[in-house]
């Protein structure tokens, strides 16, 4: 109660110029026009809800599913401004991407322009590539973006995911579907692909060609990559630093006397491809 | 376009602008100006222009000073670390000439012998032709018997340079194989562009030095070094050379962000980097020892005299390949002709391997 007393005040102060009023409508608001979050606003399942009256239409400017006949009711010139508010009360850092293209595809609908938006600097400072970066998700199948819709993903990723062509995104949404990655995963999945698109070709994702195309490591890299997985069974040996130090830490566990002495036999057996790989670094 | 800051319209670059009638806006503040490479600025700052080169002590820094009279390059190769270092994209050129030469002048007085340049955070002749550096600073280097003063280019705009007295300049090109100038280093000029003009800088009495930097280990790339390597030898006489520098692809990880969002994809993208032990990516270490190496035993062998060093090297890279490690800064430094001039005959000035 006293959270959204806050809020309802905060609100009122933050909005004056807008000629806040708390009004009971007869029936209810719009939810639907400007519906471009499923997100709950903290304190408003006791507040009124805000609105905007526009042209005689009241439209709901938050908690979209939730049906209220108390608004707090804001005068905002016309429908854009009744969107820039809406994003605003949420506050505009914390909105998704996947929030972002709503908003978008709502100025589209109701030809609004996007730029009058509240947008965050790392798209305000970057329009161009953002407004293309929108355009191109408008495309995007519907795997990748109810993927995208679940995660947070970085705009990194998504601008990368922009300046791809109709095969490479249908080959990243095959990826997904056989996969289920992590964010991480996914992240550095796209980077390969965005890295290696003139090698890669369809829209088919097969992880062992996929592997083998956008495999970044030399000659030298992988041969000592296959004597560290040769080696590594009942002991394991790890360079910690991508190999710019030659220390490798070794480790092993043994229960029992006789654990011990295998390992001890173990380590005798791997003695050539020790001597192999620090020969390969340089350092015999 | 070139704009000016109002309170750099006093400045001699302006007043040369003017003599030129090269055209220019006035604006309040740089932030008025639009965000874009083909944008100059002129501002007016009062700093310190010369600063000691941002090395690692794990990667061993040659204890470099720049002198930043410049922020922002009209080139624009697709692995420029400026991409990453610069918070903007215009072209940010000082008008603050006196607070330069002040600069200079500070670091003269530390009585150490120095090697600095400006070609750190643009390209040192790329605009010269419009804002000449050259002949602003030449004549109080040359004043000054302590520094060593680099022209870092990848352009062959040596006009400026060639009436002047060569006597603490050195004059350097960056260089790489014609595939990958054309792939990586867009709008800059060729490689027998870039040998020639050096050709005629040494012939106009300037010592010369040579970067090998960014080396690019992509398809064929040592026999496009080797084949580099013999056509500097050449055409450039061994006589004129001071130092050479040969240092792989290094880059921190906003730089390796940046070179991906841009339109041409660069193939180093695709090459073997891993982090390296100052948070910058790297080849693979024994790749990149393979290439350094091989590249300085062709140097060597064709000049038996010229001081070739790693730039931001692991010193068991150089142990590995040269047989020492140089050293932090000040001991590195020392290494060079340069210094190795001016110390002749003290003692202490030598580091003993
Ligand atoms: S010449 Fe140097 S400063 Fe200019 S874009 Fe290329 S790397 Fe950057």
């Amino acid at each position: 109660m006293i959270l959204s007393c806050l809020i309802l005040k905060r609100m009122l102060k933050r909005f004056s110029a807008l000629n806040p009023i708390v009004k009971t409508l007869y029936g209810s608001a719009d939810r639907e026009t400007l519906r471009w979050t499923k997100r709950y606003l903290a304190g408003t399942d006791i507040l009124p809800v805000p609105a905007a009256e526009v042209d005689g239409k009241i439209y709901q400017l938050a908690v979209f599913n939730m049906e209220t006949e108390t608004v707090i009711l804001l005068a905002p010139g016309d429908i854009g401004q009744a969107l820039a508010l809406s994003v605003e009360i949420y506050g505009a850092d914390t909105v998704t991407f996947a929030e972002w293209l709503n908003v978008y595809k709502k100025c589209a609908e109701l030809n609004i322009d996007f730029t009058v938006m509240p947008l965050p600097s790392n798209i305000r400072n970057n329009l161009d590539a953002g407004l293309k970066l929108f355009a191109a998700a408008m495309r995007w199948n519907k795997t990748l973006a109810d993927w995208l819709e679940q995660k947070n993903i970085p705009w990194k990723t998504l601008n990368l995911l922009a300046e791809m062509n109709d095969d490479n995104i249908g080959y990243i949404t095959d990826y997904l579907a056989k996969t289920s990655p992590s964010l991480q995963s996914f992240r550095q999945f796209t980077e390969s692909v965005a890295d290696f698109a003139d090698k890669l070709s369809g829209s088919v994702y097969d992880p062992a060609v996929h592997a083998e195309v956008t495999n970044r490591r030399s000659c030298i890299h992988r041969e000592i990559d296959l004597i560290i997985s040769k080696i590594n069974s009942a002991v394991t040996a790890v360079n910690k630093d991508n190999w710019e130090t030659s220390a490798l830490h070794w480790s092993f566990v043994t229960k029992n006397a006789g654990q011990y002495n295998s390992i001890l036999k173990t380590l005798e057996e791997v003695f050539e491809d020790v001597r192999a790989i620090y020969a390969l670094l340089g350092d015999e | 376009m070139i704009h000016v800051e109002k309170a750099a319209l006093d400045s001699p670059i302006v007043n040369k602008l003017e003599r030129e009638n090269i055209a220019y806006a006035v604006v309040e503040r740089v932030e008025d100006v639009p965000d874009r490479k083909s944008e100059i600025v002129v501002l007016q700052r009062h700093e310190n222009y010369c600063r000691p080169c941002p090395g690692t002590k794990i990667y061993r820094c040659c204890g470099y000073y720049t002198t930043d009279v410049m922020e922002g390059c009209p080139f624009d190769c697709s692995y420029c670390i400026l991409q990453a270092y610069l918070s903007h994209k215009n072209i940010r050129v000082s008008g603050d000439t006196v607070s330069i030469t002040n600069s200079l002048k500070e670091i003269v007085k530390q009585g150490i012998p120095r090697r600095l340049g400006t070609g750190e955070l643009s390209d040192s002749l790329a605009l010269d032709g419009i804002f000449p550096f050259t002949l602003l600073l030449a004549p109080v280097i040359n004043n000054q018997d302590v520094i060593q003063f680099e022209f870092k280019t990848k352009s062959a705009n040596i006009r400026n340079l060639l009436g002047l007295n060569p006597k603490n300049i050195v004059v350097s090109w960056s260089l790489n194989p014609q595939n990958i100038i054309t792939d990586e280093e867009y709008a800059t000029a060729s490689l027998e562009d870039r040998l020639n003009a050096a050709k005629t800088c040494a012939e106009a009495g300037f010592k010369l030095a040579f970067h090998f930097d960014p080396v690019i280990c992509c398809n064929g790339y040592a026999e496009d070094y080797s084949a580099l390597i013999l056509r500097l030898i050449n055409v450039i006489p061994e006589y004129a050379v001071e130092y050479v520098s040969i240092s792989a692809f290094r880059a921190p990880s906003l730089l390796i962000d940046r070179m991906r969002e841009r339109k041409e994809r660069s193939a180093i993208l695709k090459g073997d980097l891993s982090l390296g032990l100052d948070g910058k990516f790297r080849y693979f270490k024994p790749l990149r020892r393979d290439i350094l190496n091989d590249m300085l035993r062709l140097l060597n062998k064709h000049w038996t005299g010229v001081f070739v060093y790693y730039c931001m090297e692991h010193a068991s890279v150089w142990e590995k390949n040269m047989g020492n490690d140089p050293g932090e800064k000040d001991e590195f430094e020392k290494l060079f002709p340069w210094s190795k001039k001016h110390n002749a005959g003290r003692e202490d000035a030598y580091v003993v391997y």
